[in-house]
């Protein structure tokens, strides 16, 4: 059988040559037994597809999408925060009156800080306050209470003192325990702020601030000629030296005031006094330092009793004794030197003596008494008359209390 | 040759399509986990903020009650402190005020010559100020005749000087030389005590 003609070739001028891109395209083969219509069908050169650019993948479209929205995420999230949690950006969002929680934060903490100091400075000064009325009392109770105390005192002396003692004494319970209540509560309260992670650097930031604010108010006043202006300088002063003062608050707080003795009230006076200044407790300080001459003398004259039992009932000249003819007393050096004379009718003036420096030496106001030097002159007849040249210190604490 | 840089493209896409995945993974952990720290803070410090104006609310009336306990315990603190002011005026006075000291003295020495033991200052001599820390002294010496009994008294006057409500001028001995024959003490039959004494009187810096 003759080749039956591509019906495509038929289109095209005959060929010198055989056209492989036609070939290529449409190739038909037909066994040579079987007979078609239509012919060969023509073949797909999937090879020139590969030629062809691969379609965009949907997928890293999809990736990149995602990409671009975290990222852009990102950026907002660290913009937002920076702004909100730090300070960066803040006279920008400042400019722009948008809102910063950080800024409202610290702008609060201010307010409660400032708010606090001024409870604080209220509370301080109130305690000072009662604190020189404590003193004030105090100091009426430890006059009476010495006068009540003291040997030489009379006995009119004495009752009017023990009387006055039992109604300062509610004067001062007042007083005490108003500042207690007062100085009992804490100074500080809790802010959110991380540069104050504990009590005790909240309890510093809150005494600082109260400080600085009594300061403050002094300076303001300084140079003032008024009375008012300058009691209002002496009382910030004043109340500065209580801020922080822990000794001064823990006596306060643990001390039951309704169980103290007359004696141990006169102690927490002392002690209170110690720890504030005021023009009181300058005057107390300067009272424990002075000497009672009174109950020195008082002191001597028992001591020199109980070695001569006639001394000072003017048996001197007939039955011998001790008779003193000068004292000489030195409060800065607590220094005592005694002169007189010893009579005895026996031989024994040294023996006189010698118990004198004891007894002295046996009392309790005294120490170091000491005669190094004996003499007497007479005769059996007559008596002995022996020179008496002593001297003795004071002890530290003239006052005895419980 | 188009065959292969289609190949290569191919092959470009899927490593990309990788590499963004990976990316997108990794950025979505670092954006995660920092927001989460990030808010995490922030609404601590938005609860911090309720919280402290709750407090500053609080402290507005805390305040105001403080200070009107204050107003109303300070007009008794002014008139305790127009007390002790005008007490301290006479007992720890501002100056040395010698001149009023003088005045007491005498006054002290006429009350007590009245009766018929004797009390006689002879002398007053005031001598330099001597600054301390928080006060000033000012040193006098007396000569003195007086009976035991007036000595004694002299001497309770010196020591119970000071006190705020009282009317004497704060005062300490600081040495005494006395003789006498017998005893110095009140109610001792003896003569004349004879003494003189150096005496501290104290007043504000």
């Amino acid at each position: 059988m003759a080749e039956q003609e591509n019906p495509l070739d038929s289109q095209t001028p005959p060929k010198q040559e055989k056209s492989d891109i036609v070939d290529s395209i449409v190739s038909t083969e037909t066994a040579e037994d079987q007979k078609s219509i239509l012919g060969e069908a023509p073949e797909i050169d999937t090879s020139l597809l590969q030629e062809v650019e691969p379609e965009k993948s949907v997928s890293l479209t999809l990736l990149k999408i995602l990409f671009s929205i975290l990222f852009f995420s990102g950026v907002i999230s660290v913009l937002f925060f920076t702004s909100q949690l730090t300070p960066r950006f803040e006279s920008l969002a400042i400019n722009l009156g948008l809102p910063s929680v950080t800024r409202e934060l610290s702008s609060v903490n201010s307010e409660v800080v400032r708010l606090q100091t001024d409870i604080n400075m209220y509370r301080h000064l109130q305690v000072k306050s009662f604190l020189d009325q404590f003193s004030f009392y105090g100091d009426s109770f430890m006059h009476d209470y010495s006068i009540a105390d003291s040997p030489t005192s009379s006995r009119t002396e004495i009752e009017a003192a023990t009387g006055r003692l039992t109604e300062t004494r509610e004067h001062l319970a007042q007083s005490f325990l108003s500042a207690r209540e007062l100085i009992a509560h804490p100074i500080h309260v809790p802010i959110v702020d991380t540069q104050y992670p504990d009590d005790a650097s909240l309890i510093a930031l809150f005494q600082d601030k109260l400080r600085e604010r009594l300061r403050k108010r002094a300076d303001d006043l300084r140079g003032e000629d008024e009375y008012e202006s300058r009691r209002d300088y002496r009382n910030y002063m004043d109340t500065l030296r209580i801020v922080g003062n822990t000794e001064l608050r823990n006596l306060l707080v643990a001390t039951d005031f309704d169980d103290l003795t007359d004696s141990q009230l006169y102690n927490l006076i002392d002690q209170v006094n110690s720890l504030i200044v005021n023009d009181m407790s300058i005057i107390h300080e300067i009272n424990k330092q002075r000497v009672r001459w009174s109950d020195i003398i008082n002191e001597i004259e028992m001591r020199t009793k109980a070695v001569d039992s006639y001394y000072s009932q003017d048996f001197f000249d007939a039955v011998g004794g001790i008779r003193y003819t000068s004292f000489d007393f030195d409060a800065v050096n607590r220094r005592i030197s005694i002169i007189g004379e010893i009579k005895t009718i026996s031989t024994t003036t040294f023996t006189m003596i010698a118990n004198l420096v004891d007894e002295l030496n046996a009392s309790e106001m005294f120490k170091n008494g000491e005669v190094r030097s004996f003499s007497k002159s007479g005769s059996l007849a007559d008596g002995y008359t022996g020179s008496l040249r002593l001297s003795l210190d004071l002890e530290e604490k003239l006052i005895t209390t419980d | 040759m188009a065959k292969l840089a289609a190949q290569i493209e191919r092959r470009r896409q899927k490593i990309q399509t990788r590499a963004y995945l990976l990316l997108c993974l990794v950025l979505l952990a670092v954006v995660g986990v920092y927001t989460y720290f990030q808010f995490v803070e922030y609404q601590f410090i938005s609860q911090g903020v309720q919280k402290s104006e709750v407090l500053a609310a609080n402290l507005r009336s805390g305040v105001g009650e403080a200070r009107s306990q204050y107003e109303e315990n300070r007009r008794v603190f002014d008139q305790l402190d127009r007390v002790i002011e005008q007490n301290l005026e006479k007992v720890f006075p501002t100056d040395d005020d010698y001149t009023e000291l003088t005045r007491q003295l005498d006054s002290f020495e006429e009350s007590l010559a009245r009766g018929r033991s004797p009390f006689e200052v002879s002398s007053i001599e005031y001598q330099s100020v001597v600054e301390r820390d928080s006060y000033s002294v000012l040193p006098f010496r007396m000569s003195i005749q007086s009976s035991p009994e007036n000595f004694t008294k002299f001497l309770h006057m010196v020591e119970n000087s000071g006190v705020i409500d009282g009317q004497t001028r704060l005062m300490s001995v600081s040495s005494i030389r006395l003789s006498f024959r017998g005893s110095p003490v009140a109610g001792s039959p003896a003569d004349i005590i004879t003494f003189t004494v150096q005496v501290n009187a104290y007043f504000r810096k």
